[in-house]
Order: C-alpha cells, then structure tokens, then sequence
C-alpha cells in the first residue's frame, strides 16, 4: 500500500513539475485581419481584367522558377479600418511568406484602389538592389502617371518590368518587351568607368616605359600586368525555384523575411 | 525495499529539476540572444539614418542655406545619437533627433522647388523607409523583451532567472509626439 501511495505521489510531482517547467510558449499567432493570397496575383479590388491577371500571374511565375525571387501583386479595394498601410504591408508580407528562405528574395506591391495608395515593401534580400530611393522612383515615375490615366495594368505592368530588371538584369532576353525598362548605366557609372580603363591604358604604358628603362640599366625584367578580373555575377539558384504551395490555404512562399523596407506612395 | 523506492523517487525528482533548469537555462540564452540580435537591427537603423542626414541636409542648403537654425540643431541631434551608449541614452538620443528631423522636414514644405527635386525625392523615400524598417526593429525588439520579462517572472522559470541573475530588459519607449512628429509625407 505504501509503495502504491509513494508511487502515485511521484507521478503526480513528476506531471507537475513536468507541466511546470514546458509552459506556454507564446508563438506568432496567424493574424486574422490579413487578407489571404491566391497566387503571385490578388485582385480583391476588380481592377484587372481576368486575362491581364493571367498575364502578370504567369510572368511573376516563370520569374519565381528561373530567379527563385518571388514577386506579389496585391490589389485591394482599401486598408482594413484602423490599419496603418506601412504595418499592414509588413502584416501581409509577411503571411505571404513571398521569397526563398534565407535569401529573403521577395518582394510585395500593394494598391490600394479607392485610398489611391501604393506601398513597394521589399524583402530583406533584395534592399541592396531595390533601395528605398528606387522602390520611390518607380511609384512616383511608372505607377503613378499610369494610374492617374486609369492605365491600371500598364502601370503594374511597367512597374513590375523594371523592378525585375533591377533585381536580375539578365532575365529580359535582348529585344523583349520587358529589356526596354532596363535603365541605361547611370553616368556616374560610365564616368568611372572610362576613368578606370584609362587608368589601365596608362598604367601599362608606364609599366612598359619603366621596364624598358630598367631593361637597358641591366635589371631583371618585372612583369607588370594589370589584372582584369572577368566580371562575376552571383546568381541565385537559378535552376531552382523557390519552393511554393497553392493548395487550399492559398499561396504561401518560401519563407523569405521582410524588415520593413520599401517606400510608400499614391497617385 | 520501502527505502530503495524512497530513493529512486528523490533521484527522479532530482533528474526532472536538474534537467528542468538545463532546459530553462538554455531557452534564457536563446532569449538574450534574441533580444541582444533585435538591438542591433534597431541600433542599424539608427545609424542608417544618422549617414543619410548629412545627405539630406545638404540637399536641403542648396534651396534652403539660411535656415540656419535648423542645421545646427540637426547637426547637434546627430553628434548625441552617434555618441549615446546604451539603451536608455540611445532612445533619448533618437526621440531628439526624430524632432529635429520633423524640423526640418516642415521648413522643407516652404520650398517648392525643393520638394521637385528628384534627389530629395529619393532622399526622402531613404528617410521614410528608414524610419519605418526602425519602427519594425522597435517592434520586434519591444516584443521579444516583453516575451523574456514575461518569463522570468514567471514559475517556476523566475527561480531559474533568478539564480542566473537575469534581469528585467529595458523596452525602447517613444514619447507620443516624437512618434508623431517626423512623419514623412508627400
């Protein structure tokens, strides 16, 4: 009897002190304001046409397999009431879990129909080649103009080309619709570029003069070669798409990170 | 026979305790971690928008150069921010500079030409998306210190917390007006 007595009075410290110390541990709970995504294209707000949807859909999908950049379109009729349009792009971002894990390559633009507003929120990824300053141009220089003449899908359309093209230059073939956004070098960029293969031009030059000289004083020869290193680009997996479900939850992306930035604007 | 029970049961209980505090010991670090990696997005930002200030007010000199005043209040704000230590001095630190910049962003509305300017355009979306990537960072460092204060004060973690010394984390707090004031709007 003792024994059995002993025994229940262990199992019970044993589930308290058990149940004591695992606890509760608070997680991220899925935010029910937060409009579900169907797809690279969410047009709650009827501002597209079925056909230009598909458009769009399959170009920001062809994107995602050969880039593993995931790239959303999210129109909505306007912001859920008490909602700030910064936060709420975070919110949706970030429940769309657009981009690859780790590469954090995702990228939202949200409209909102009758608020006239637009927010770029970029994934943590791709800030370097979509600065804040940029993601700005492109509302104010592409969008905006389009949509003050009501031409809503040119406008994401454009937009959408010259993100890409930001992100991954090479993705456009030469001649296509999409490589006319490509930006010419900005001039800063050619300047120091010509300045730079002067620079080489003369550099050998001199190498060769200075070497001549030494040649004829009797020392050794030097070699002095500039050295060009063949321009690299890093490339993102670009066999492999980042994974993506559609099944009954609707779209949910590889789990890329959002931090907030982006810009903001309206038309 | 009764003895050897008695004993296994203490050991038992011994074992669940010891592997316990392990278990709260470990989880602890992974939360200072976490709060101490969640500073440091928040001290980015700060100093992210610390380099884009010399950017932006000499871009606002050339439309605006005797708004002197503002300048060198910008410029004061700026050297306290870059030279506060800790959490508590940084909030400060940051509060002010976000009115100083709120300053300037009003003399900015008295300056068309200004506000046409591409630059400044670009420079002002580099602000505001700062400012906001710094808000997400406070959000996500004010949350992760809410979830460590919550845990050590709570049993049985409280006992663990307070054999290993942990103490409660400062939150970063913004006064109401800083919050509002540097709202940057087009």
């Amino acid at each position: 009897m003792k024994i059995m007595k002993n025994i229940k009075l262990s199992i019970f410290i044993f589930v308290i002190i058990i149940t004591s110390f695992i606890g509760a541990g608070s997680t991220w709970a899925a935010d029910p304001s937060v409009v579900k995504i169907d797809g690279y294209v969410t047009d709650q707000a009827s501002l597209l046409r079925p056909e230009e949807k598909n458009e769009l859909n399959s170009l920001l999908s062809d994107f995602d397999q050969k880039t593993s950049n995931q790239f959303l379109v999210v129109i909505l009729p306007s912001l859920p009431p008490g909602e700030n349009l910064e936060l709420y792009s975070l919110k949706l971002a970030e429940a769309s879990r657009a981009g690859k894990k780790g590469l954090d390559n995702g990228l939202l633009l949200l409209i909102l129909k009758e608020d006239r507003k637009i927010r770029v929120e970029v994934g943590t990824g791709l800030e370097e080649k979509i600065t804040d300053g940029r993601a700005g141009r492109v509302i104010r220089e592409v969008i905006a103009p389009a949509f003050q003449e009501g031409k809503y899908f040119s406008g994401i359309k454009k937009a959408l080309f010259t993100l890409i093209n930001w992100v991954e230059p090479s993705y456009f073939p030469e001649g296509s619709e999409g490589a006319r956004f490509q930006e010419e070098n900005e001039p800063g960029f050619l300047f120091f570029f010509t300045l730079f293969i002067l620079f080489i031009i003369i550099s050998t030059y001199l190498s060769r003069l200075d070497r001549r000289r030494w040649y004829k004083r009797g020392f050794s020869q030097r070699t002095m070669r500039p050295v060009i290193y063949p321009s690299s680009r890093t490339r993102s997996n670009r066999s492999s798409g980042s994974s993506r479900s559609f099944g009954g939850g609707g779209f949910s992306g590889g789990g890329g990170g959002f931090r907030g930035g982006g810009a903001s604007g309206g038309w | 026979m009764r003895k050897k029970t008695t004993l296994f049961i203490v050991l038992g209980i011994l074992l669940l305790l010891v592997l316990g505090y392990a278990s709260k010991y470990n989880s602890f670090i992974t939360l200072e971690e976490e709060i101490d990696g969640k500073w440091a997005e928040v001290e980015n930002n700060l100093q992210r928008r610390a380099d884009l200030i010399p950017n932006l007010v000499a871009t606002v000199k050339g439309y605006a150069s005797h708004e002197e005043k503002v300048f060198t209040e910008i410029a004061e704000a700026r050297s306290r921010l870059l030279g506060a230590q800790g959490v508590e001095d940084k909030v400060k630190a940051s509060s002010e500079m976000e009115t100083a910049l709120g300053r300037l962003l009003m003399v900015v509305e008295q300056y068309p030409e200004l506000k046409a300017d591409q630059r400044f355009a670009e420079l002002q979306d580099e602000l505001a998306g700062t400012e906001n990537r710094l808000s997400v960072a406070r959000l996500r460092y004010n949350e992760s210190v809410k979830s460590f204060n919550a845990r050590i004060r709570r049993f049985p973690g409280n006992i663990v917390a307070g054999m290993m010394g942990l103490e409660k984390r400062e939150y970063f707090q913004i006064k109401e007006e800083a919050r509002e004031v540097p709202k940057v709007e087009f």
